[in-house]
């Protein structure tokens, strides 16, 4: 690492422990590694994103959509089936699947076909046969598929908190991170066999809208996802506060009131740390994964593909296959990301991934944080998620406090009623101008690439 | 023109292109021998570099074939031509500018196992093999062009003429059967040219690798060129040696109905 | 089946189906215009454009507060509309600043089109979080009741009903009606005089052709003499107008709201794709296609089926191509088609 930015890590690192400070005193300890966790998990799919815009140029703008995915992936797999559900519409679901697998063959061995015979058809021809056959297919499969899905929604089940839908495969968490991944890298593969062949500007505009078609998915099908009914509780692969509790209470000692964590918080804190450790580990082997990748010939020939294209493929390399692996590659983190996310909330609610916030954070990450740089992804994940969280108490500091100034010195002077809520759209102002700020004055990040 | 008896590497077939109503290459139809320097001439507009650009993959043609080493390569994408060992530079050198000399060379080679990202990650030792065999070519390649003190620049850094060699030197990291080249003497002073027509030389009679050059220069076309294919308006005029070629009279007259002033100045300098 | 029960599908049809849509396809067009004249001659994407329609709406409606509790009443122009002035002063001026301040020293060091896409996007943020800093994050509605001098006045939305009486006379069973609400007027009528405006300067005024020549070839327009900067300000005067109009005749026929326009930003952009980048009418048209599309797929058919097919099909079930909840996708599917299928958009517009 040239020395100019090891100075810059310096700062980097400074900032967030000052941050994370400032949670654990204004807030509570136990917020404070909330935050730190979140961060970390953020920081897996800012790195997703890194390999993604950093390494190949290709901005992807459904980042959302991948998050998603990773995030019901856990679900599914953590989360035990439910039988009545799948008693009642269980067949249905099947038969509609193999309707679709039908459907979709045939539209695959029309392209094929178009290929390898001799007939020379034109592709317009082609694309109405496929899409002809794709609404056929849909028309096809629509009732059964309303009815199954009606009956799975009516099921009555033993338990209320699962109604509503078919449940997943109740197996171990940590698995369900890397089934998100996986989740995310084959949604990937669909996704950037399509649009990758598109001008980058317009790639991003495809990729939003895909993710925003993903996105309502999840959340509308109530027979998969129990829609805004939500899922939880989804499992840790640590112990969650409630199991450390109870572990506390069956005898075990812990005592962290030197950390200033109060006897009550005492399992949320350890539950936390934990979790806080496994993201790190996560985290930690992704990275240097990545810079592995990166410093090897496979980081120099995606460098001479972002540097000159035309160059790079009159030198043999398959430039839109590459960019298919490292738009797959990106998206698998950015599934794991997503999955840890959701496995912290212990909440699947598929309503939660807001555009504004989630897709135009995360890039505000990585473009301060310093794109092409892993570790200024992390460094701009865990900053501006810190600054996004910190920036409602501290603003509301500001105003109660000015608010209670001007009461005493004004006559008459009355606060808005919504202080509050106003005080929290500063988090936004906040973000708004560190972005624009960046852009102006190191517009390469805090940790630019090398 | 005797008859050559070697085979002809790269064949283009009654080719036609045109973009939005002009007619850039209009049939045409010429060969290129295994082992030549063969010279491509014509006046601005000709349809030169289209062609190389239809040969190279850049774009489809509209109508004719292409073969190379007797397979029909008509529209294949640039980097399958590689792997068949054709290879291009372009006019205007397109280095990879973030990267350093020795790592603009050293990222040629096809099937690196580097490039493979489980190599990279599950068998890295294999990888550091293949990049030290790697790296010595590179080394090698950059001493033949005289470049090796500029091996850690930044490529985007070099000198007009430095990206120049560079870009030859591309071509040199692998064992190519033919190389395109784009007005390779284009902005580059005397010197420098002398030595770029010399390690050309140098690659054909020792390497084996076939030419074919776009040219304006015609002192370069008559060092290196043992046969030339002279375009005019997007087909072929005429093919000769290059002495029979600048003192044809059709080939003139299509140079004099444009401002191209080399060939009269070969034509003047030799009375 | 009789003639009432057509002219009642009929009537339903273009009532729910054509008139949602082109009301829908008039808000999408001017902002769309706006957004391509922004792409064609700055170049870049301006994802602030939402949020400067919302900040139109917010002005017309403070100022339609401030004129109705002073009890000023000029039914039947709504009070909404008496604000609208105001309204495109604010959001122009708002666009020249952000402009100056912001995009301007990107645009002098010729930054890369990232740059500005993100600069775009922090923009967006602090606007969004200036809008509800200082109109709170509640939804208020332009027809409410105000109280002046002690006394209540109310404001109605106002509707224009089209009852077709002569055609109810001759034919028995004809009851549907066409009902356009008072906004929903003003804003076709807003929309067209944009419209045929915009046309007039840009091709029949020397700025006009000035903006259209920036948009074709920058580097030779500025070297014919055309004040590029000149032309960059009035991009932003039109663009800010237009899209004041578009947030005020909206917030005024729904509500206002701080999300108003942000989630029009997307389909906007799909018209604009469409359309062409820098192409205006291109854009237009776009905005009509998406409003079109979005409207009937997920138009229920149910009762105009009910009309011409009385009880021979099952009713119970919806009706529509694609389930409500998915409208939002109806743009997006659009546009990755037509981005597949000619990605320069319908009128050969720029490719960025």
């Amino acid at each position: 690492m040239n020395p100019a930015n090891r100075s810059r890590v310096v700062i980097a690192t400074a900032l967030i422990i000052a941050l994370f400070l400032a949670a654990w005193f204004m807030l509570s300890p136990v917020t404070a590694l909330l935050y730190l966790s979140t961060g970390l998990a953020t920081a897996v799919i800012v790195l997703g994103l890194n390999i993604q815009w950093g390494y190949a140029g290709l901005f992807n703008a459904g980042i959302l959509g991948f998050i998603a995915l990773g995030g019901y992936a856990v679900m599914w797999v953590s989360v035990p089936p439910v039988p009545e559900a799948i008693a009642a519409g269980g067949a249905g679901l099947l038969s509609v699947i193999v309707k679709l697998a039908v459907t979709a063959i045939c539209i695959w061995v029309l392209h094929l076909a178009a290929k390898r015979l001799p007939i020379n058809l034109p592709v317009w021809l082609l694309r109405t046969l496929q899409v002809s056959i794709a609404l056929a297919g849909y028309i096809w499969m629509k009732t059964e598929f309303v009815i199954a899905v009606e009956a799975i929604e009516t099921a009555d089940t033993l338990d209320q908190t699962m109604k509503g839908f078919i449940g997943g495969l109740g197996l171990p968490v940590l698995l369900g991170w890397a089934v998100g991944g996986v989740f995310a890298g084959i949604a990937a593969w669909f996704i950037g066999k399509v649009t990758l062949g598109l001008r980058s500007d317009y790639l991003a505009i495809a990729t939003l809208g895909i993710a925003e078609i993903i996105r309502t998915f999840l959340k509308n099908a109530d027979w998969l996802t129990r829609g805004t009914l939500t899922v939880s509780p989804i499992d840790w692969p640590v112990p969650t506060p409630r199991e450390m509790n109870g572990m506390l209470e069956s005898g075990l000692e812990i005592n962290l009131k030197w950390l200033g964590i109060s006897a009550e918080q005492t399992a949320t804190a350890v539950g936390r740390g934990l979790f806080i450790a496994v993201s790190a580990i996560v985290l930690i082997i992704l990275v240097l994964m990545m810079e592995r990748a990166l410093g090897s010939p496979w980081g120099r020939m995606m460098r001479a593909i972002r540097d000159n294209e035309d160059a790079a493929a009159a030198m043999g390399k398959n430039v839109v296959r590459r960019q298919l692996e490292v738009f797959v590659l990106g998206a698998i983190l950015m599934g794991i990301g997503g999955a840890m996310l959701v496995s912290l909330n212990t909440l699947f609610d598929p309503s939660s991934y807001h555009p504004p916030r989630y897709t135009f954070l995360i890039w505000t990450m990585l473009i301060v944080g310093g794109s092409g740089n892993n570790l200024g992804a992390v460094f701009g994940a865990l900053f501006i998620y810190m600054l996004w969280e910190m920036s409602e108490p501290i603003a509301q500091f500001l105003f109660f406090g000015g608010a209670d100034m001007l009461t005493a010195l004004i006559p008459g002077f009355e606060p808005p009623v919504d202080l509050a809520s106003r005080a929290s759209q500063m988090r936004v102002i906040v973000i708004g101008v560190a972005l624009i700020a960046t852009m102006r004055y190191a517009p390469k990040g805090v940790i630019p690439e090398r | 023109m005797p008859q050559d008896d070697r085979n002809a590497l790269l064949q283009i077939d009654n080719l036609c292109k045109s973009f939005g109503g002009v007619q850039a290459v209009n049939h045409t139809t010429f060969d290129v021998v295994e082992g030549s320097i063969t010279g491509l001439i014509g006046p601005n507009g000709a349809g030169k570099t289209t062609l190389f650009n239809l040969v190279a993959g850049n774009h489809k043609p509209d109508s004719g074939s292409v073969y190379f080493a007797g397979d029909d390569i008509t529209g294949m994408q640039p980097h399958a031509l590689f792997a068949r060992r054709l290879l291009r530079t372009f006019q205007i050198p397109h280095e990879f500018d973030t990267m350093s000399a020795r790592e603009n060379l050293m990222m040629v080679p096809g099937e690196q196992s580097g490039e493979n990202l489980f190599s990279t990650w599950l068998n890295f030792s294999r990888v550091r093999q293949q990049e030290k065999t790697i790296r010595e070519r590179a080394d090698s390649v950059l001493d033949f062009l005289g470049l090796s003190h500029v091996a850690d620049h930044p490529a985007g850094k070099l000198s007009g003429g430095q990206k120049k060699l560079l870009e030859i030197g591309r071509t040199m990291m692998v064992d190519a059967r033919m190389v395109l080249l784009d007005e390779v003497g284009a902005g580059v002073n005397r010197t420098l040219l002398a030595e770029i027509a010399g390690k050309i030389e140098q690659l054909n009679r020792e390497h084996g690798y076939t030419f074919c050059l776009i040219e304006h220069d015609m002192d370069l076309i008559t060092r290196l060129c043992e046969r030339v294919v002279v375009l005019a308006e997007g087909t072929v005029l005429t093919v000769g040696t290059p002495e029979e070629v600048t003192s044809n009279p059709e080939v003139i007259e299509a140079y004099l109905g444009h401002t191209d002033n080399d060939m009269l100045k070969s034509q003047r300098s030799r009375g | 089946m009789e003639y009432a029960d057509l002219l009642n599908a009929g009537v339903y049809f273009i009532n729910k189906g054509l008139l949602n849509a082109f009301k829908i396809g008039s808000i999408y067009a001017l902002g769309a215009v706006g957004i391509t004249l922004v792409f064609g001659i700055l170049r870049f994407a301006h994802f602030a454009h939402g949020d400067m329609m919302t900040f139109g709406a917010l002005i017309a409606f403070a100022g339609t507060v401030i004129l109705r509790n002073l009890g000023i009443n000029t039914e039947p122009i709504p009070t909404g509309l008496l604000a609208l002035p105001l309204a495109v002063a604010a959001t122009i001026i708002l666009a020249l600043i952000i402009d100056r301040h912001v995009y301007a020293h990107f645009r002098a060091s010729k930054s890369p089109p990232v740059v500005f896409v993100m600069t775009s996007i922090g923009v967006t943020f602090i606007l969004q979080g200036i809008i509800r800093l200082v109109g709170g994050t509640g939804d208020r509605q332009f027809f409410f009741t105000a109280v002046s001098n002690g006394e209540s006045i109310r404001e109605d939305k106002g509707r224009w009903l089209v009852k077709f009486d002569w055609l109810r006379d001759h034919f028995d069973g004809f009851t549907q009606k066409l009902v356009i609400t008072m906004p929903q007027l003003w804003l076709f009528i807003f929309t067209a005089v944009a419209l045929v405006g915009l046309h007039y300067f840009l091709n029949h005024t020397r700025t006009g052709k000035a903006m259209r020549a920036v948009s074709d070839n920058e580097d030779l327009a500025r070297i014919s003499g055309i004040d590029v900067g000149r032309v960059v300000k009035v991009t932003w005067v039109i663009a800010g107008t237009l899209a004041a109009i578009a947030g005020t005749l909206l917030a005024m026929d729904t509500q206002y709201k701080p999300i108003l326009a942000f989630n029009l930003l997307l389909p906007m952009f799909a018209a604009a794709i469409m359309g062409g980048i820098g192409k205006p009418f291109g854009a237009v048209a776009g905005a009509f296609i998406v409003a079109l599309a979005e409207t009937f797929a997920v138009f229920d058919w149910r009762p105009i089926a009910g009309y011409l097919f009385a009880d021979r099909f099952d009713m119970t079930a919806s009706m529509a191509l694609v389930p409500a909840e998915y409208k939002l996708a109806v743009p997006f599917a659009i546009l990755v088609l037509v981005l597949i299928w000619r990605p320069t958009g319908i009128f050969k517009g720029q490719v960025l």
